[in-house]
């Protein structure tokens, strides 16, 4: 067995928890941007508010279907059911794609409001996009690796079918796999949770 | 598969099968010395490319103390060196503010956080707490490696035909948001801000990384509160790094939006050159905000690693246990907590209101209780403690005397009554290059001396060191004492010249003197280095513990094997500083590795 790959999967426990930190620091960047956000409305001076377009529901709905797919791969690799796997990694990619699709339409739609960014006298305007766009900036890095997941899971249900497959190796793929799925299943669940609660609170405070 | 790291703390069978597989695999000169994802070898990384910059911040400062000492002065042969930066054998004022922010940018976060941090995290945390790598020695590469990519950016920006960034190591908006501000607020603002923000990538993957395997990768008997004071001062450094670098990303973020496509988050109502610009509505005290709830924690990120070093080696030098082993981790936990909140006490003139600016008086003037009780502790430890003097140890002194000396000003600066007299004169400029500046570079001048046997298996000059260390501390005090009294008289920083101010001309002489002592000061590191370079080479050849100490690192091969220990990981029996124990045996240390004798068992009270 590859030392480097056993190493990685006896450290499984300080990976997740190296995710856990890692979504700390992604909490502090919207922490800062949300405060600048709050600080800025209540200095007063020019601040109109807006309706977010209804868009916007649509990929909140996309993001929260998503999540629930990769928990549908989860369990299934879990199960070990390598067919189930990659299903639901491929509907939770497509889904995740899909989201970032309906932002930048949501986005387009904005524009055409009158509510854009460059030179907009009324600055809950750019802050909305700022902080949706970063918030899509850090949805596109984890379709990325939920790309690198499914494909990985494609290797690993091709190689199960042949029968030539040294056991080992076999153990390993899954492992690793696993590793890939659960690190993605923490990620993919907060980036979800924090288009949320980002909808709420800037539905709340453009009002 | 370059690496033959392997891990499991906790169970001894698998780490020793996967240690002998280890040795199929043959590594390359790049795979061992580049692309090395080995801990120590990238500790050692960090160690030399900061040491590079050091060299380059300390010239810096010395182009721009010339140009203070001697305003009036033409220096021909300086302009041969550095062409681009002078006319007619004058420094431009452009050129002195670049180099003004690239020094403050280079040392605060290239030196004293990528390279502090980094080089001891590096070596000293799988090496004391018993680990054969990082949780994930491949990300720690990566902090390396951004590191380095941050460096060839900041670096590039130097030589651009429009200067590097000048709007001052703070980057306050408008100077730093409009290109037409100054020449080096256009494209060496924008590298600057790249290279920060692919910094703040390295910072935050290795933070992660030295947290995760602080918390998980701990030997068996290696209890959190068995853990050397270095480790737990590593930890917080790292915790601190994790959660305030990710609020200078929203900061550059907004700044980045505002430069380059026209947002209004820090710009209003500017006028340039009789013409309005269409920027409205923003508030350049939001970026102050946002900046110093980074800034400050940032010194804590600076000094908090020197803290860990010198306690560990005043512990050792003085062959006595630390005093109040308990009590100097919580007075981290207390800094770093308090750190978080004292942020507004840099914006005391930004016309806050008066009654939330005593709310950070408060805050700010608390530190120094965390701050008293390190001190005391170092104090009493060295208190008839059987002293070593050695190079650490020296620098390990000479770092307590900085503290105290800048930590004493720091508590009128937090004053906000005091502060608005003081705030950006050389007052401020003394008290943060004694306090985190001067005092952490003691601390990783200590952590070097001490440590370097640990790195490459030699020791270091003790009479060069010894010289490092007279013309270092001597001035360094001649340096930064008497720009306090420059700063009482209301002297600014940041300005190119005096001679315009009769008010403040009449400094001429002491700032030549100030001038002097840091061109000295600047040749005496150079004496380090080749101190340095030379016994990586021809130093004399380090015994397994040179210095008697007890902790883990010393139980390693000294000559530095992958995995860290041949066989079985150490099994850890009580606390780091069981210094002179025993008055009755003629060893006045025992290891941690070492079991608990009977009689031990009966009394031993700690931990």
């Amino acid at each position: 067995m590859d030392v480097n790959v056993k190493y990685k999967v006896n450290n499984q426990g300080a990976h997740r928890f190296t995710m856990w930190l890692f979504i700390v620091t992604i909490c502090m960047v919207f922490a800062g941007f949300t405060s600048a956000f709050l600080v800025r409305k209540g200095a007063g001076g020019a601040w109109t508010p807006f309706d977010i377009p209804g868009i916007f529901k649509v990929s909140t709905l996309l993001i929260l279907l998503s999540s629930v797919f990769l928990q549908v791969a989860h369990i299934a690799n879990k199960k070990r059911h390598k067919l189930m796997t990659s299903i639901g990694l491929f509907f939770t990619l497509i889904l995740g794609i899909l989201f970032c699709y309906f932002q930048i339409q949501g986005w387009e739609q904005l524009t055409d409001m009158g509510i854009y960014l460059s030179f907009n006298p009324n600055p809950a305007g750019p802050f909305f996009f700022v902080i949706t766009f970063i918030h899509a900036l850090h949805v596109a890095s984890g379709i990325l690796f939920l790309a690198i997941a499914f494909i990985h899971s494609i290797i690993v249900l091709r190689k199960s079918n042949k029968m030539e497959t040294h056991l080992e190796e076999d153990n390993i793929q899954k492992g690793m796999l696993t590793i890939r799925t659960d690190l993605l299943l923490l990620f993919w669940h907060f980036l979800g949770f924090l288009w949320v609660y980002l909808y709420f609170f800037l539905n709340f405070n453009l009002k | 598969m370059q690496t033959t790291t392997v891990t499991e703390p906790h169970v001894k069978e698998h780490s020793q099968a996967a240690h002998a597989d280890a040795h199929h695999h043959t590594e390359t000169f790049i795979s061992k010395y580049i692309f090395s994802l080995d801990h120590k070898t990238i500790g050692k990384q960090f160690l030399f490319l900061g040491m590079a910059w050091a060299v380059i911040g300390g010239l810096m400062s010395v182009v721009f103390r010339i140009q203070l000492g001697w305003p009036d002065e033409t220096f021909p042969w300086l302009e041969k060196i550095f062409a681009a930066w002078f006319t007619d054998g004058k420094l431009n004022p452009e050129a002195y503010y670049s180099l003004v922010t690239m020094h403050g940018t280079i040392m605060v976060f290239f030196v004293l956080t990528a390279s502090l941090s980094g080089t001891f995290a590096n070596i000293l945390i799988p090496l004391q707490i018993g680990a054969r790598d990082m949780a994930s020695p491949l990300m720690n590469a990566i902090s390396f490696w951004l590191f380095f990519l941050a460096s060839v950016v900041m670096f590039s920006s130097i030589f651009l035909p429009t200067g590097a960034a000048s709007a001052g190591w703070t980057i306050y908006p408008p100077l730093s948001a409009l290109p037409q501000a100054s020449p080096g607020s256009g494209m060496g603002m924008t590298m600057w801000l790249i290279a920060m923000v692919i910094f703040i990538g390295s910072t935050l993957v290795g933070g992660l990384n030295y947290v995760s395997t602080v918390l998980n990768l701990r030997t068996r008997g290696m209890s959190m509160f068995r853990m050397p004071l270095t480790v737990w001062a590593l930890f917080f450094t790292a915790i601190i790094g994790i959660l305030s670098f990710p609020v200078l990303v929203s900061c550059c973020v907004l700044l980045i939006f505002d430069r380059g496509l026209g947002t209004s988050f820090y710009l209003s109502n500017i006028v340039i050159g009789g013409k309005a610009l269409p920027f409205a509505g923003g508030s350049p005290i939001l970026f102050q905000h946002l900046f110093w709830f980074l800034g400050h924690p940032e010194v804590y990120i600076v000094i908090l690693p020197a803290m860990g070093m010198v306690s560990e080696i005043l512990a050792v030098h003085s062959r006595k246990p630390i005093f109040g082993y308990k009590a100097m981790i919580f007075s981290i936990l207390g800094i770093t907590v308090l750190g978080f909140i004292v942020w507004a006490h840099h914006m005391y003139v930004t016309g806050m209101n008066p009654f939330i600016g005593s709310i950070f008086v408060l805050f700010t003037l608390l530190i120094a209780i965390p701050s008293a009780v390190k001190v005391f502790n170092w104090l009493t430890t060295l208190w008839r403690g059987n002293i070593r003097v050695n190079p650490p140890s020296m620098f390990a002194v000479g770092f307590v005397s900085m503290f105290i000396s800048g930590g004493l000003t720091g508590i009128w600066l937090g004053n906000a009554t005091i502060d608005i007299q003081l705030h950006d004169t050389y007052f401020v400029v003394a008290h943060f290059h004694i306090v985190m500046g001067i005092a952490a570079f003691f601390g990783m001048f200590a952590g070097i001396y001490h440590w370097f046997p640990r790195m490459f298996g030699r020791m270091m000059n003790d009479t060069m060191a010894y010289i490092h260390f007279a013309i270092t501390f001597i001035g360094a005090y001649l340096i930064f004492w008497p720009m306090h009294f420059l700063g009482l008289a209301g002297v600014p920083r940041r300005y190119y010249t005096f001679n315009e101010f009769a008010a403040f001309s009449q400094y001429a002489t002491l700032n030549k003197v100030i001038t002097i002592a840091a061109i000295v000061v600047f040749l005496g590191q150079l004496i380090f280095v080749v101190n340095f370079i030379y016994s990586i080479f021809k130093g004399r050849k380090s015994v397994q513990n040179p210095w008697e100490a007890n902790t883990l690192e010393w139980t390693s091969p000294i000559e530095g094997v992958h995995g860290n220990w041949n066989g079985d990981l150490p099994e850890v029996h009580r606390w780091p500083y069981d210094y002179s124990r025993n008055p009755n045996s003629d060893v006045d240390f025992i290891p941690q590795n070492v079991p608990l004798t009977e009689e031990e068992k009966k009394d031993y009270v700690h931990h």
